[in-house]
This record gives C-alpha cells, sequence and structure tokens, in this order.
C-alpha cells in the first residue's frame, strides 16, 4: 500500500514501533485486554520488595570529607527491574529558634541513575521537590525530636560516658544543649527506572522513616577546654582572641529512635486512559458479504490503570491521578488531566481515593 | 460587516456552543476559530468546538453557509490566498527564504513563482527586501509557498518588492491583523485611507494581511505623518478618526 | 479586590498582568513560534512554561515543579494538533508573593507548600487571560481556585487574604488547588487538583463544592472583561 505521497508502507518490528507511536502500540493492547510488556491486569500494581534497616554507616571516619552519617536506608524493588535506595543521613545545624516547636523538614536529592552526568534533569528536580513538600504536609518528626537537649561527657581514662550531666555545672555543655539540631537529608537513588518513579521513591523514604534514629551526642572532657588562637589583623597590634570549640561526638552504640507524629503515608498513582476501537486489530476475516452490514457504532471504553509501570505506558497516559494516604486520612492527592480526550473526571477520583485506600493498607504492613 | 457587528453581538469563548448549532443552522464551510475534532467526528456526531475568544459570523456566501470567529490577534498564520509582506531572509538556489511573522516558522518563495521565470532568469533580493506576495500553498508538512504574480495570468499584478524610489521615503508600520484586513477588504465601508487623500496626502500603500502596512511618500514628514495617523487609528473608535488626522496633519505639514 | 489588564506587553502576542489581594504575576504567551529542532513534535505543538520567581533567579525546583502542573494542564486545553512542529512559549514572572519578605517563611514549613501554591493559581489565571489575548486555540476556558481549610475545619478562600499577618495565623490543615474547565459557560471536569495537608473525603467534597461556586461567580468577571477585549479589538469598527 501507498498513498498519494508515495510513500511505501513500512513495518517496524515491536520494539521500534513501541518507541515510534507508544500510544498506538499501548491502545492495541488495551483492545486485547493485556497491558504491554508485563501480563498485569488493569488495577494489577507491581510487587514491592522493601527492606529497611536501621544500620549505622559513617563515612566521617572513612574520608574526612564527607561527613555522611546514614542512619536509616530502606532499599525497594519494585516489579522486576527497578530498584530504589533511600538513605537519610544526619547533619548538625544551630537552632533557628521560630522553627523549635514545628515540624522538621527533610532535603531530598533524588537521583534517577540512566548512565548519564551532568546537572538534574526536571523528573528529579520535581520529584524531589514533590518528596520535600510532602514531608512537610505530612508532618511526620517534631522539631524537638531532633533538637540536641542532652550532651554526655567521656572521661579520658574510662570507656563510659556520663549522660547524667544535669549536676555537672559545665559551662560548654549549657552552650550546646538546645542549641544545635539534627537536619534530616535524604539521598535517594533509582535504578533502572521502569515508569514514573515519584511515588515509589515516595514509599521508599516513608519505610526508611519509620526506623529512623539518632545518636546521643557527647563530648570529650580533655577538649572542653581548647581554644583556638584568632588573628584578628595582622597590620594592627596583634589582638589575639582565642575561641573555643568543641568537638560534638556521636555514640552510635546509643541511638535514639525517633517517633513519628503522625503514620506514614503509602502513595500511588493511577491513569486513566480511553481505548480507540477505530484500531481493532480484525482477527476474523470478513466475508464479501458482510461489508453491508452497517458498521456498529464505535464505542470507547475508559479504562483506569493502577500502577503506571512501563515507558509505554508512561508515555501514553497522560491524565494521572496520585494519592498518598494514610490509616487517618490523605495527605496529598495530584490529579492532572494532560490529555484533552481521556479525562480522570470527579467519579474517577472516587474511585481511586477507594483503591488508594486499599492499595495503603495492603502495603503498609509490608512496608513497616 | 459593521452592522452585522451591531446587532448580534454572540461572543464565543473557547468550549462555547455555537449559536447556529444550537439554531440547528446547517454549516457548509467551516471558517477561523471553529474546529471539528477527530473524536467528535467519530463519537459526538461532529460537534463543533469554538477554538477562539470572538464574534461568531454566519454567511450565506452563494449556496454555501459559513461560519467563522472572528478575533483579532497580533501573529500571524499563514492562509492560502493571503496578500503578505514579507521579509526576505535567506537566499537558496531554487528558493528565497522568508519570514512573515517574527520568530515563527519561515515560507519559501520559490524563484518559479515570479513572471517571465526561467532558469536563468532569478530575481535579485537581498536579505531583508520587503516582498508583497501572496500564500499560493499551504502544505502539511513542508513550509508554506509564497508567489509574487497571479500564477493564473502570469502578469505582475502588483506584487513584487517595496522599495522607495529615489528622493521617496517609505516605512512599515506593524499592526494588528484585523484592522490590515479591514483597511485591505473593506474600503468602502472603512474610508480611513480616502480620508488621508482627501487631507492631500499622496502616498503609496501596500497592506500585507501579516500586519504589516508599507507606506512611501515623498517626503520624510509626510511618510511619517500617515504612520502616526494610521497608528492611532488602530486605538480609537471610528468617530475620532478626522480629530486624529487633523490633529498629525496640522503638526507634521503644516 | 482581582484586578487585570490585558495585553500589557506590546511586543508579545498575548499577556496579562494578574493581581489578587495578595500576590501579583505578570504573563505572556507567543506563538505559534518555531522551535529548535530537538523540541519539534510531529504531530502536535510543543509547549513551554518558564517561571521566574519574584525574588533570586531561578528557576529553582520549586519553579521546576509549577512548571511541570501548568505545561501538563495547558497540554490538554491547547488545541495542539493545530499547531505541528511548532512552539507555544509560555513565561511568568512572579512580581509579588504574600512572603517575599525574609525570614516570613519560617514560621511553619507548610508555608514553603502555600507560598507556591498562591503562585501556581495567579499563574494559572493569568496564563489563560494571556492565552485569549494570543488567540491561541483553545479546547475549553478554565479557572482557578485556591482554598484552604483551617483548623476549626473552615473553607477559606486564600486568594482573599490580605496581609501576610492574616495568611500566617491560619493555622492550615490542608491547602487545596483547584483548575475547573469551563465548557459552555458551565463547569464540565476538574483540570488539575493539587491538595496537600491533612484531609478526609467529606474535606474533599467541601473544597469542590467551594470551589465551584467560587468558579461560577468569578468566571462571569472574566466573560465580561473577554467581552471588554473583543470590543476593544474591534474599536474601530463601530
Amino acid at each position: 500500500m501507498s498513498d498519494e505521497n508515495g510513500i511505501a508502507l513500512m513495518q517496524f518490528p515491536k520494539e521500534v514501533l513501541q518507541r515510534l507511536q507508544p500510544d498506538l502500540v499501548f491502545k492495541r493492547h488495551l483492545n486485547l485486554g493485556l497491558r504491554p510488556r508485563s501480563l498485569m491486569k488493569f488495577d494489577e500494581y507491581r510487587e514491592v520488595i522493601s527492606v529497611s534497616n536501621d544500620d549505622i554507616t559513617c563515612d566521617n571516619q572513612v574520608t574526612q570529607e564527607s561527613n555522611t552519617i546514614i542512619v536509616s536506608t530502606n532499599t525497594s524493588k519494585i516489579g522486576n527491574s527497578m530498584v530504589i535506595k533511600t538513605d537519610i543521613s544526619l547533619g548538625v545545624s544551630e537552632v533557628d529558634n521560630n522553627y523549635s516547636n514545628q515540624y522538621a523538614q527533610i532535603w531530598p536529592e533524588v537521583i534517577v541513575n540512566r548512565g548519564r552526568i551532568g546537572a538534574p534533569t526536571d523528573e528529579e528536580m520535581i520529584a524531589s521537590r514533590l518528596i520535600y513538600e510532602d514531608f512537610i504536609a505530612g508532618r511526620f518528626v517534631k522539631q524537638d525530636e531532633l533538637i540536641i537537649n542532652e550532651v554526655g561527657i567521656k572521661k579520658p581514662e574510662e570507656d563510659e560516658i556520663n549522660y547524667d550531666t544535669e549536676d555537672v555545672d559545665e559551662e560548654t555543655i549549657n552552650e550546646i544543649r538546645d542549641k544545635y539540631t539534627f537536619v534530616l537529608y535524604a539521598k535517594i537513588n533509582v535504578y533502572s527506572r521502569e515508569g514514573p518513579v515519584y511515588d515509589h521513591v515516595h514509599n521508599s523514604l516513608m519505610s526508611a522513616l519509620t526506623k529512623l534514629q539518632v545518636p546521643r551526642v557527647f563530648i570529650e572532657e580533655d577538649s572542653i577546654d581548647l581554644k583556638i588562637p584568632i588573628k584578628k589583623s595582622f597590620n594592627k597590634k596583634q589582638t589575639e582572641k582565642t575561641k573555643k570549640t568543641f568537638n560534638l561526638k556521636f555514640d552510635f552504640k546509643n541511638m535514639n529512635k525517633i517517633n513519628l507524629s503522625n503514620k506514614i503515608s503509602i502513595a500511588s498513582n493511577y491513569g486513566v486512559i480511553t481505548t480507540d476501537p477505530t484500531i481493532l486489530i480484525e482477527t476474523e476475516e470478513r466475508d464479501d458479504e458482510s461489508m453491508d452490514i452497517e458498521k456498529p457504532e464505535l464505542k470507547k471504553e475508559k479504562i483506569m490503570i493502577s500502577d503506571i509501570s512501563s515507558d509505554i505506558e508512561e508515555q501514553s497516559i497522560l491524565s494521572r491521578i496520585s494519592v498518598s494516604c494514610n490509616e487517618d486520612g490523605y495527605s496529598s492527592i495530584r490529579l492532572v488531566n494532560g490529555h484533552s480526550l481521556d479525562k480522570v473526571t470527579v467519579n474517577d477520583l472516587k474511585k481511586v481515593l477507594e483503591m488508594a485506600k486499599l492499595k495503603q493498607e495492603s502495603l503498609y504492613n509490608n512496608l513497616e | 460587516m459593521s452592522i452585522e457587528f451591531e446587532e448580534q453581538q454572540n461572543l464565543i469563548l473557547p468550549g462555547d456552543l455555537l449559536e447556529c448549532e444550537k439554531n440547528n443552522k446547517i454549516i457548509h464551510i467551516l471558517g477561523q476559530g471553529i474546529y471539528l475534532t477527530y473524536d467528535n467526528m467519530l463519537y459526538h456526531n461532529n460537534k463543533l468546538l469554538a477554538t477562539n475568544a470572538g464574534i461568531e459570523q454566519y454567511k450565506t456566501i452563494g449556496s454555501n453557509n459559513v461560519c467563522n470567529i472572528e478575533y483579532n490577534s497580533k501573529r500571524y498564520i499563514p492562509q492560502q490566498g493571503d496578500y503578505v509582506i514579507a521579509t526576505v531572509t535567506n537566499s537558496y538556489s531554487t528558493h528565497f527564504v522568508c519570514s512573515i511573522a517574527n520568530f515563527s516558522n519561515t515560507v519559501h518563495l520559490p524563484y518559479a513563482n515570479f513572471p517571465q521565470a526561467t532558469k536563468k532568469n532569478r530575481p535579485k533580493y537581498e536579505n531583508g527586501d520587503l516582498v508583497y506576495c501572496r500564500v499560493k500553498l499551504l502544505r502539511k508538512n513542508l513550509p508554506a509557498e509564497l508567489e509574487c504574480m497571479d500564477s493564473e495570468t502570469g502578469n505582475k499584478d502588483g506584487f513584487g518588492i517595496l522599495e522607495a524610489e529615489a528622493g521617496r521615503h517609505s516605512a512599515v508600520l506593524n499592526c494588528s491583523l484585523a484592522y490590515c484586513r479591514e483597511l485591505l477588504f473593506n474600503d468602502k465601508e472603512f474610508l480611513l485611507l480616502t480620508k488621508l487623500v482627501k487631507n492631500n496626502l499622496g502616498f503609496e500603500v501596500a497592506i500585507g494581511v501579516n500586519g504589516k502596512i508599507w507606506i512611501c511618500t515623498k517626503s520624510l514628514t509626510e511618510t511619517l505623518c500617515v504612520y502616526k495617523i494610521l497608528e492611532a487609528c488602530e486605538k480609537v473608535n471610528r468617530s475620532e478618526h478626522d480629530g486624529i488626522i487633523e490633529k498629525f496633519v496640522k503638526e507634521f505639514i503644516k | 479586590m482581582v484586578s487585570i489588564k490585558y495585553s500589557v506587553l506590546k511586543n508579545l502576542d498575548g499577556s496579562c498582568e494578574y493581581t489578587t489581594a495578595n500576590s501579583k504575576v505578570i504573563t505572556g504567551v507567543s506563538g505559534p513560534l518555531e522551535p529548535k529542532q530537538r523540541h519539534r513534535l510531529p504531530l502536535q505543538s510543543a509547549i513551554e512554561v518558564f517561571i521566574k520567581p519574584s525574588h533570586g533567579v531561578g528557576p529553582s525546583t520549586r519553579e521546576v515543579l509549577m512548571q511541570d502542573k501548568l505545561a501538563t494542564a495547558l497540554q490538554s486545553i491547547i488545541v495542539t494538533e493545530k499547531y505541528p512542529r511548532e512552539l507555544i512559549q509560555v513565561n511568568a514572572q512572579i512580581l509579588s508573593n504574600p512572603f517575599d519578605s525574609f525570614g516570613s517563611l519560617q514560621n511553619d514549613p507548610f508555608n514553603e507548600i502555600v507560598s507556591s501554591m498562591i503562585d501556581l493559581n495567579s499563574c494559572f489565571n493569568s496564563i489563560f487571560l494571556s492565552l485569549i489575548d494570543a488567540n491561541i486555540a483553545l479546547k475549553s476556558c478554565y479557572f482557578s481556585n485556591l482554598f484552604t481549610i483551617n483548623d476549626k475545619n473552615q473553607v477559606i478562600n486564600i486568594t482573599n487574604v490580605e496581609s501576610l499577618e492574616s495568611l500566617q495565623s491560619l493555622s492550615h490543615k490542608s491547602i487545596h488547588l483547584l483548575v475547573f474547565e469551563i465548557e459552555e459557560n458551565k463547569i464540565s471536569n476538574i483540570l488539575l487538583m493539587d491538595s496537600k495537608g491533612t484531609f478526609h473525603d467529606d474535606d474533599i467534597i467541601k473544597v469542590i463544592d467551594a470551589a465551584q461556586a467560587n468558579t461560577e461567580l468569578e468566571f462571569k468577571n472574566i466573560r465580561s472583561l473577554i467581552k471588554e477585549k473583543v470590543k476593544d479589538d474591534y474599536i474601530w469598527k463601530v
């Protein structure tokens, strides 16, 4: 067959057509009642195998440059290939009084590994920002929990650390107490990405949160009186001043478990797409007589897909909902109708909210 | 046209139901601003979609009913048969590349579309030259094609380079598309240009519906005067046009 | 309360300045333009959205997320099939945000979300009028609402909250951005919904109802504004 421009009919192998016309391939699958690349049902989710632990990996003992103390990790395997690894690490910062009675923030960095280097992609930035906003909206960790309010002292000759410092009249300890706070960072690596990452990244972080713990803090007694001279100026009379310093040390044998103020929320995503009966592949050969029979009226069918999970689905489903909820209610809903024909209606939204709750129940135990 | 505008001011916004669809009138030809999607053709009984904000117009031309939405805009999208002022931006062995709207897709002006074109006879236009021409052909996947002649008769018909002769002064005014259309096609009712001539202003003018008006007079002050009048008249009511002409003529000529 | 000026930028195809009680944006739309080769799509137009924040150089992650939301929503509003291989460029400059003054975000981290939602809400409405001004073919109209539910379970329209102090004193339980599609002068569907915080099913219903009522009310003004604009466009005619 050739059309009027004289372009001959071209045939593409399945893999090539998938990239050229993902929506065509997808809608053909839908007409057969299948999802491409996996034998999942329309309302099926990929299996999530999630392992969280509270092992501490402390990079600062290895290298001086990176001061990363990873206090909680989670590794999730989603489906057959996608792996997400979340590391929550700690930093220390001075307390801002305004923040002290509020909920803490987290500073996430999502990295989707796809064999490239350079500035973060839009997808990574969007996922990071969404997680940042979700963490605020979820109100999971109270700032109070992270503030360093007890400081131990270790005497040089003893192995024990004395945390009972209430009666120790030591200026330095009072200087530290309630003045410093832990800051949470999350580094989330996504390997062999398949489909939109945000919801799974969210779940992985939530799972890691359940294991979150912070070390107790102490100082060594012989470092208390350490003073470092600061030269103010070279030209004028050298006015030497000293600044008191102290080395905060972390006691990884004594960890404080952080109690979450709210239950972790579980995110899941859904998409809406309509079938296209005009591209129905006719399986039975028609007799010549049947040509006379009037064409049956074309009918579109709306299909709800849960857990958008492959490139084809990601590119052809543009109307999506992403819901994150816990037992007590929702913490975030994101509904975007990106396709003018396949639209998520209010009724679809209702259906999705029900499905999201069921999904939350089933995945919650798995993650915790 | 202006009377119609007064009588039925059907403001249409994107997504609205057309008045003539409401009254079940038959439409043969869809004009600007109305769109029939493939999806509506298949599933929604040819439901029409208004895509622009403007005034609905329903007319009978010959035996066809035409419906369109009249709207004003600044950016020109090529339509077959339109008269445009194009700027030459590049030239190749077979055609000039022209721009008819800033930063929009370029259009082509092949050497063959000039009167008395032969293989050796090629017009010597330089980059930046203004050419008055007509949109000959719109193709789905290729740039639009311009022509510099009436392709039925082969006559020059006033097309060609817009150039001020020695001692004359020319200028190009950018204005809105509907204003240009009105000046070009509705000269019987919209008498602005006639009024200018009545005020002893002699000038050459070429109006392209891509929002460009080229004017050429024998002195710089007159060019400026015509330019300012045309520019000012776009923003005001028709009843004030006489006053504006008087004001600028006084300012520049006398 | 809301003041709208259209065609504020002369050299752009369409522009709009949108001022609410607490925020101000200026947006511009150009198109259809000639895109870079890599943005060229064979069957539809590419849509590019740029948002510049009220302070600092953007776009940071905050703006990238807003751009993404806008671009996906516009994808279904603009008749993209009408401009194949071309580009529609949308620019937004936030002129003022209630949380502009230094340190005003720090009362409550939740204000981070409120602040970007306020920007996004104004951008949505302003860009709609810019698109109308540029006469880009649209499939329908839309209107964006921003509501918050406070700890007393009251639904509050944020666009009407004037001072920073009253914004900060709202103890948000949840915040909802709802963009409705309007066809044939009636609300036909939700185009975008973005909810954050702690909320339940009945809160969603409450907010959707409030937003629908607000959209119907506000869109009357938008409609009469567009009527005025069309009249202005043909001022030399009558």
